[in-house]
């Protein structure tokens, strides 16, 4: 085997396949994925057909998860709203990863007046409550799904860039990095080789809590009227729409709740399962 | 370390004011007139002409800012559109409702989150860090108003230990809304614990100490726990800063006279003077927040140089 | 592990359930969606706050449970012909909780704040052009140009009696300092939390039976349901209709449904095409299911509209319902050249139930080809939008919104003018489909000129036959208001406007 290179990745996938839950969770997520791409061929109705003859009928034979209050197939629906969720979900917290980890690493490794301004500035994003914020974003654009994405995004940022600059604050100042910085490395290498990999773990975590928080708030902009619109079928969006039958029918609403539910703690169990392989100290 | 405190201190000042232009700009950018809300929905254009001068939203944008920003330099933050009582007024009336609950979840978060994360850190790969975990992140991915209403229905309605809702200063009301809030917070503590935890558990000091011969317990709760709760600190005190902006899903389902449902109120009424006022406070109770945890850092860590 | 005791501890005192947490005296607590926003009458543009005011203060005139209009500090009143003078005798005896007499000049010092034109329900005095006072006990309005409905303008509770005293004493201030004649005397107000009302001992009508009235506000329905079953509320309105299979079957609960004056419709833009047709107007009006919107948006809780406003109002002249008939409704379209149907947006403010008859209105509407996407948004950015458009450019976006409304004064005027003339185009009144029809506009005028109960029938009368089959709106239907209580109180009732009355409250064993 002497032949074999080796690679990052393989280190990293040789660490990543020890994690036997984190591997359950990425095979569930990839099972997601799939079943949000071929929704059209998995589900046993039309998501939008309705029949109110049908209306708020609990899980039978022909509907496993029941009928919302038009007679919709809920587990059509939630098939289908699988590519809503995970798409608003993902896409959001990536783009506000990006920025955020970037300003967080920025402001703390340089310090003084940019620091200074990062730091402040994310004080003022972070200071608009997030509902407020969502609504003059979409006053400003719109209503959509898309807005919504950059709404989310935007509540994000601040966090992912005040986590990274802790770290990084605190890994500026440890042996390998002096040792590196004596050795004379750039500011750019210490910054992105050396300290970026060790703000990671933080942000990764922080990341996959993200995705479920942000499912959730996307699914409480559809709420206020500024996400997904009728008759779309986001999961939040089910289950703000059916929050009047909590007690009276409650198949509408725990439905849309376990597929966030698992699909959270998916994201959760993965996410540890890469923290630990991008882990440069676990070996 | 003085030096660094009293310039960060200074440097709030900027910051508000760029706050407040924002805070002007944003709140006067929502869709809506306040004076058609003010008058009612089936009031003549003539009452919404009178109130709008009324309320002095007649005058142009840069004016009612100036206007604005003087009263509040003499400390008066106006008076409510809707209930034209002083601002500062309505808002000292709600603010030590969403004190007490923010207080009280973020006890009841801390509590359940580190006891979590840590547990499940000292149980690594075994059955207890799963459950341990499960049990946190489902506080997160479970939508408030439904773990709320759920709650209200089994210790309120069902079993009757607790009112459903009601603020008159008695401890049996803060119980269930402040679990409800905090359930969130916890998750979030748990995961910051338990990866904070298994950070630290990696250390050489920990090895050595382990080497040593130290009881596991000791090293974990002596050595560990203090470079441990750094993230956790961050974090803890981020959370405080938005329980302290109210929660506007809790304290609907719960009636809770607070922050987070005035600011939905006066959203849906467009009552511009609240907004402003209630965002102003929002971002300097953060404001003074980061740098208190900026000085704990420091106070934790002590390896953080200020220059 | 030490953790694990003290949290067993803490448990352990969470879970000590104690003594039943609701004493029974005669105080009773009122649980409602809505929040106070002011008590100051003459500036109130809200029901609910209205409805509190009412408790503590009285007009010359009110309504009955049934919005008749009776005399209430007036003894009795009279008006000429051309309804361009009223006169009104006072009762004598009464006073204000303060001690201050009402007479005839503590009504003047409260028409004239009215007439400053300074507050929110000042438009209810714009017709007066004088107000005599003839002796102490005797006040004559002299008005500007006939105005019919002018006794249900002194019946709104924007027209309440404050004592003079209190408005000299406390200014504008009076908004939370409001002293009336009430059978209750206001206590406290914390904002946001709770408006507190104790019994009048002196209440000229007769003993008050309870002791003190909180209004609490609770917006979620999940927890005022919950309230009322936990006995923690006496009274809760609204009570959602989703929820009744929860209490219908409590012993301890009881239901009260009380047909209302607010009247639901989709407005069609009727100044854009293809809407501006007659008969694509009246193809949706076939095409809707209006008995299906009621069972499943509206949780049942409405009956199909069969006029133009609804049947609790003076003069009213029964219509429809409008019969759905998809296949009629499909001629219809076809013969209007519009057998392909054509694109629409709907508009809809947010709150569940209104979004979710939409949302049905919208796929009812598919089945004749009427397609096209949702917008919801929150209540004041829709009537800001509403309100925005104009009439010269409101033809080149084809709208179809979901629209209610309530006439606050009662009268068969404010159920048609502000929606359907041609004066009350946005922004000046709720034309919001800028609906124009001179014979409407003719008819209008015709009912608000004159006093005659006759005159006023004859022209109402016509005026609904006329514009029902002119389909401006899609007729939907006219709500149900649902309260619910604990079986021991009396005599708290839902108003047909949405209001309530609490003169009468009483707790029973």
């Amino acid at each position: 085997m002497a032949d074999k290179t080796v690679t990052p990745f393989l280190i990293f996938w040789h660490k990543f396949k020890r994690q036997k839950s984190a591997l359950v969770a990425g095979i569930f997520i990839l099972l997601l994925v799939l079943a949000a791409i071929f929704a059209p061929f998995l589900a046993p109705y039309d998501p939008y057909a309705t029949d109110y003859s049908q209306a708020m009928m609990p899980p039978s034979k022909e509907h496993w998860a029941g009928t919302d209050v038009f007679g919709r197939d809920i587990l059509s629906r939630i098939l289908y709203g699988a590519r809503i969720s995970l798409a608003v979900g993902l896409s959001s917290v990536a783009i506000g990863a990006i920025v955020g980890v970037t300003l967080g690493l920025l402001s703390g490794f340089f310090g003084g007046f940019l620091d200074e301004l990062i730091m402040r500035t994310s004080d003022v994003l972070f200071a608009f409550p997030g509902i407020l914020l969502a609504i003059a974003v979409v006053a400003i654009l719109g209503p959509g799904l898309v807005n919504v994405v950059f709404a989310v995004a935007i509540f994000s940022i601040p966090t992912f860039a005040r986590i990274v600059r802790g770290n990084t604050l605190a890994i500026k100042e440890s042996l390998y990095v002096r040792a590196a910085r004596s050795m004379g490395a750039s500011n750019n290498r210490i910054m992105f080789v050396h300290i970026m990999p060790g703000t990671l773990g933080g942000a990764i975590v922080y990341f996959t809590l993200r995705i479920g928080t942000s499912i959730l708030t996307a699914s409480s902009l559809s709420f206020l009227g500024l996400g997904a619109q009728p008759p779309t079928p986001e999961w939040g969006a089910m289950l703000a729409e059916s929050r009047d039958y909590i007690g009276v029918a409650d198949h509408l609403t725990i439905f849309p709740g376990i597929a966030i539910f698992l699909t959270v703690l998916a994201f959760n169990i993965f996410g540890d399962g890469l923290r630990a392989a991008f882990d440069p100290k676990i070996r | 370390m003085l030096q660094y405190f009293l310039r960060r201190c200074i440097s709030i000042i900027p910051v508000l004011l760029v706050v407040s232009i924002l805070v002007f700009l944003f709140v006067h950018l929502l869709p809506g007139d306040p004076a058609r809300i003010v008058a009612g929905p089936d009031a003549d254009e003539a009452t919404i002409r009178q109130v709008r001068i009324e309320l002095g939203l007649d005058k142009s944008f840069p004016e009612q800012y100036l206007t604005y920003m003087g009263r509040l330099f003499r400390g008066d933050l106006g008076k409510s559109l809707r209930s034209k009582l002083p601002v500062a007024q309505e808002i000292a009336l709600r603010y030590p409702p969403t004190l007490y609950l923010a207080a009280a979840s973020m006890a009841w978060s801390i509590l359940f989150g580190v006891f979590f994360g840590a547990y499940a850190a000292m149980h690594r790969g075994k059955w207890q860090d799963y459950t341990a975990m499960v049990v946190a992140v489902s506080g997160i991915s479970m939508p408030q108003f439904w773990l709320g209403l759920l709650l209200i229905q089994l210790f309120a309605v069902h079993l009757g230990w607790f009112p459903v809702t009601g603020f008159t200063g008695k401890w049996k009301e803060l119980v269930l809304p402040s679990l409800t809030l905090g359930a969130t917070v916890a998750a979030i503590i748990a995961r910051f614990t338990l990866s904070s935890f298994l950070d630290v558990l990696q250390e050489e000091y920990i090895n050595t100490a382990r080497a040593k011969g130290l009881l596991e317990r000791v090293v974990m709760w002596k050595h560990a726990f203090r470079n441990a709760l750094i993230p956790v600190v961050t974090m803890v005190g981020l959370q405080f800063g938005f329980l302290l902006g109210g929660s506007v899903v809790v304290e609907t389902v719960f009636a809770w006279p607070g922050l987070g449902r005035y600011m939905i109120e006066s959203v849906s009424v467009r009552d511009y003077p609240v907004l402003q006022a209630l965002l102003l406070l929002y971002s300097f109770q953060f404001v003074v927040i980061n740098l208190l945890v900026d000085m704990l850092y420091a106070v934790i860590n002590p390896e953080i140089r200020y220059k | 592990m030490k953790t694990r005791h003290w949290m067993l501890v803490l448990l352990a005192i969470l879970l000590i359930s104690t003594a039943p947490l609701f004493a029974q005296g005669k105080d009773i607590i009122y649980a409602s969606d809505s929040t106070t926003n002011t008590l100051d009458p003459h500036n109130t543009s809200d029901t609910y706050s209205g409805a509190i005011e009412r408790a503590i203060c009285q007009g010359l005139l009110g309504f009955d449970k049934n919005l008749n209009i009776i005399p209430l500090l007036a003894e009795s009143y009279s008006y000429n012909e051309t309804a361009t003078e009223y006169t009104f005798k006072l009762r004598k005896g009464i006073t204000f909780h303060d001690g201050a007499p009402f007479n005839a000049k503590a009504v003047k010092v409260n028409i004239d704040r009215l007439r400053t034109g300074k507050y929110v329900r000042s438009s209810l005095m714009a017709p007066v052009k004088e107000l005599q006072i003839i002796d102490d006990y005797t006040v004559k309005f002299i008005l500007k140009e006939p105005f019919g409905a002018f006794l249900n303008a002194l019946a709104h509770p924007g027209a309440l009696m404050l004592s003079p005293a209190a408005l000299e004493k406390y200014g504008d201030d009076v908004r939370i300092h409001p002293v009336g004649t009430g059978p209750f005397i206001f206590s406290e107000w914390v904002s946001g939390s709770y408006v507190l009302i104790k019994k009048n001992p002196n209440y000229w009508r007769g003993k008050v039976k309870v002791d003190s009235i909180k209004f609490v506000p609770v917006p979620e329905n999940g927890s005022r349901v919950a309230m009322l079953r936990a006995g923690q509320a006496h009274y809760i309105y609204p009570m959602p209709a989703e929820l009744l299979k929860l209490v219908e079957n409590d012993p301890k609960i009881e239901v009260i449904k009380q047909p209302s004056i607010i009247e639901r419709y989709l407005i069609l833009n009727t100044k854009s095409k293809p809407l501006s047709d007659e008969r694509v107007r009246q193809a949706i009006n076939y095409a809707l299911d209006k008995q299906a919107i009621i069972n499943i948006a509206w949780g049942g809780a409405a009956t199909p509209a069969d006029s133009v406003f609804p049947s609790s109002l003076p003069f009213y002249k029964k219509q429809g319902p409008w019969p759905y008939d998809v296949a009629k409704a499909k001629a219809l379209m076809k013969e209007a050249g519009y057998e392909n149907g054509f694109k629409v947006v709907f508009l809809t403010p947010n709150a569940t139930a209104r979004l979710r008859a939409t949302e049905m209105a919208m796929q009812q509407l598919k089945a004749i080809g009427i397609t096209g996407e949702i917008q919801s948004m929150d209540v004041a950015s829709f009537y800001d939008k509403l309100s925005k458009n104009k009439k010269e450019t409101v033809g080149e976006t084809p709208f179809i919104a979901f629209g209610g409304w309530s006439s606050s004064t009662g009268d068969a005027d404010w159920a048609t003018r502000p929606l359907l003339s041609t004066e009350a185009f946005p922004p000046n009144m709720s034309n919001y489909g800028f609906f124009q029809d001179p014979n409407v506009d003719r008819l209008i005028k015709a009912g608000l000129t004159s006093a005659d109960p006759k005159v006023r029938a004859k022209a109402y009368a016509e005026l609904q036959d006329y514009v029902w089959s002119k389909a401006p709106w899609g007729y939907l239907f006219v709500d149900t208001l649902i309260a619910a209580k604990s079986k021991n109180l009396k005599g708290i009732y839902p108003m047909p406007d949405g209001a309530f009355t609490v003169e009468e409250a009483e707790l029973v064993q």
